[in-house]
């Protein structure tokens, strides 16, 4: 019996020994996995096209002026024309306050108003963008002429400029004081320079379409304005009696867009016909 | 009276042939300490006879993504998004890379090249809650210019797709071309050399130059208190106001030739503008007389 017993502990013992002999000796030892985890995996550069492959490049032989554009290259005949009004009381217009800056004075007979929603008595609107929606075929030449951005009285001329992309502008100061501007564009390379003197001037090139694009003074933080870029000529900004024309359209479907910087955007799809005159009207509710 | 002797235990034919008490703990001595021999005889034939491990001289390298991870997500965000723990705190706000341009480059399209990012990391921004991190090696520091790059082509191109949606939107392949072409930096700005010394002749002219064309923001003493400061916003809309210059710190660097950067360059994505008509004798001496405004002591880089 006692023997039976220590041949059974030593069997165990043993078993025990060989058992812890193999697990312990037998592998190598694992090594720490060396920081896996991925949080930012997601914020990779989006992927390389191939080399070969180039954006449009719209081809130009007809020189062109902006506002409004005459289109000499025989893309149609049918046209459109039309009036964007306000469905609601014409708001008061807010009076800008020069403040310290006395100088902004010397061009205006009364202080002027804040021209980011300008609506007549008559309910018209001033300085909508419309335009042909995206790209039209056919190729259309930007003009040669720059078009003139001027800071006159502390406020910017045009309030709002459209241009066709490939187009310069030739931004002036007309004023005794200083005057930066700044455009924090995206698509166009943005730029901030200073105007110190009267007189001073730099031009500007935009190519790529590009809408809605502001227009700051730091100096003078009422001073506001908008340019827009359009990859064609066909787009016309409305004056004080809202109403707009663009020609020469060539015949088919296209989007007719109107923009504004306070009231949003609308779009209408306008048939354009040969020879036909379209009338397309715009209404703006109020935006609370 | 007289001990018994003790009777002693004699073996005797009919017991089975038992062991003493010494020879009893023997071997259970022996047999405990077997699992501890096999275990030291497997160790050695398994792995071999080697010295103790050492630990090795050099760790492996941190790569750019732990640097990113460990100095910058905390306030830039793991995505380079401004959306870490600490940014809700920073005014000025953290970068958010590539949606927001990056302010201290010394190229005129104002796109950094990579030593404008480098000096940015090591120096740090003064004036910010960005610090310099002087203890980075060079080949950490260019890791972490690849991090950011790739964050900010990432956020460049979500911008980019944002403004594209006006214009019926753009397809994948030309979107990263133009994130390429859009982030491309260009000519460093030349810098006179060598710079021309800081005479009282061109702190004067620096004077004159700084009322018409600073004064009106950073104020006539430089204080940052012009009297057409109000309502200044940076590029995404937040307030934001001219730099006190009177306080010697810069947060581009206050040596002469980076000071002349800045006023060539401008500070994209914020008022501060690039000069459009200045000379460059005139930056000089502009240069000089904004580094006249600051406290002789504070004179730091």
């Amino acid at each position: 019996m006692k023997s039976t017993i220590r041949t059974l502990a030593g069997c165990g013992l043993t078993a025990l020994g060989l058992f812890l002999a193999v697990g312990c000796g037998g592998g190598e030892p694992t090594k720490p996995d060396p920081g896996r985890a991925d949080p930012a995996g997601d914020a990779k550069a989006p992927p390389k096209a191939d080399p070969g492959t180039k954006p449009d490049t719209p081809k130009s032989d007809t020189a062109k002026t902006t506002n409004p554009p005459v289109v000499k290259a025989a893309a149609g005949t049918g046209a459109v024309i039309g009036r964007v009004t306000f469905n609601g009381d014409p708001p008061k217009p807010r009076e800008i306050n020069f403040g310290a800056e006395k100088k902004c004075h010397l061009h205006h007979d009364k202080p002027p108003t804040d021209e980011s929603l300008m609506v007549s008595a008559d309910k018209s609107i001033k300085w909508v963008l419309v335009r042909i929606a995206g790209k039209v075929p056919g190729s259309f030449p930007p003009p040669t002429e720059p078009a003139v951005l001027d800071q006159k009285g502390c406020v910017f001329h045009p309030h709002v400029l459209a241009i066709q992309a490939g187009q310069s502008v030739d931004v002036k100061n007309s004023d005794e004081v200083l005057h930066n501007v700044r455009c924090e564009s995206t698509i166009n390379p943005p730029f901030n320079f200073n105007l110190p003197k009267v007189g001073d001037s730099k031009t500007v090139k935009f190519d790529a379409a590009e809408t809605g694009l502001k227009l700051k003074c730091d100096v003078h933080f009422w001073m506001g304005g908008v340019i827009h870029v359009i990859p064609h000529p066909f787009f016309a900004v409305t004056g004080d009696d809202g109403r707009f024309k663009i020609e020469k359209l060539p015949p088919g479907t296209h989007k007719l867009e109107v923009w504004h910087e306070k009231l949003g955007k609308q779009t209408k799809d306008v048939t354009v016909k040969d020879g036909e005159v379209l009338t397309v009207d715009f209404t703006f509710d109020p935006k609370n | 009276m007289r001990e018994e002797p003790r009777p002693v235990a004699q073996p005797s034919p009919s017991r089975p042939a038992g062991l003493s008490r010494t020879q009893q703990v023997a071997l259970v001595g022996v047999v405990c300490t077997l699992p501890v021999m096999w275990v030291g005889i497997s160790v050695v034939l398994f792995t071999g006879l080697k010295p103790a491990a050492r630990p090795t001289a050099i760790a492996p390298a941190p790569s750019g993504r732990d640097l990113y991870a460990t100095h910058c997500a905390g306030c830039h965000g793991i995505r380079g998004d401004a959306n870490g723990p600490a940014s809700p705190f920073l005014d000025p706000p953290a970068r958010y890379f590539g949606m927001e341009r990056f302010r201290l480059a010394c190229t005129a399209n104002g796109n950094p090249n990579d030593d404008d990012i480098v000096y940015v990391i090591r120096h740090g921004i003064p004036g910010s809650a960005m610090p310099g991190f002087p203890q980075l090696s060079d080949a950490d520091c260019q890791g972490l210019v690849t991090e950011v790059r790739s964050r900010t082509a990432f956020g460049l191109s979500q911008k980019l797709c944002k403004s594209y949606e006006a214009e019926g939107g753009i397809d994948g392949d030309e979107l990263s071309l133009l994130v390429d072409r859009l982030s491309q930096p260009g000519e460093t700005v030349a810098i006179p050399d060598p710079f021309p010394p800081a005479a009282p002749e061109a702190v004067a002219r620096g004077r004159t130059l700084y009322l018409a064309n600073c004064a009106s923001c950073h104020g006539p003493d430089g204080r940052g208190d012009g009297p057409q400061v109000k309502d200044m916003k940076d590029e995404r809309g937040r307030p934001t106001r001219p730099r006190n210059l009177a306080n010697g710190r810069y947060k581009g660097g206050g040596t002469p030739e980076r000071l002349y950067v800045r006023l060539a360059v401008g500070m994209p994505g914020t008022p501060m503008p690039a000069s459009a008509t200045l000379k460059p004798n005139e930056i000089c001496d502009l240069v000089h007389y904004v580094r006249s405004l600051a406290a002789p002591a504070s004179d730091s880089p």
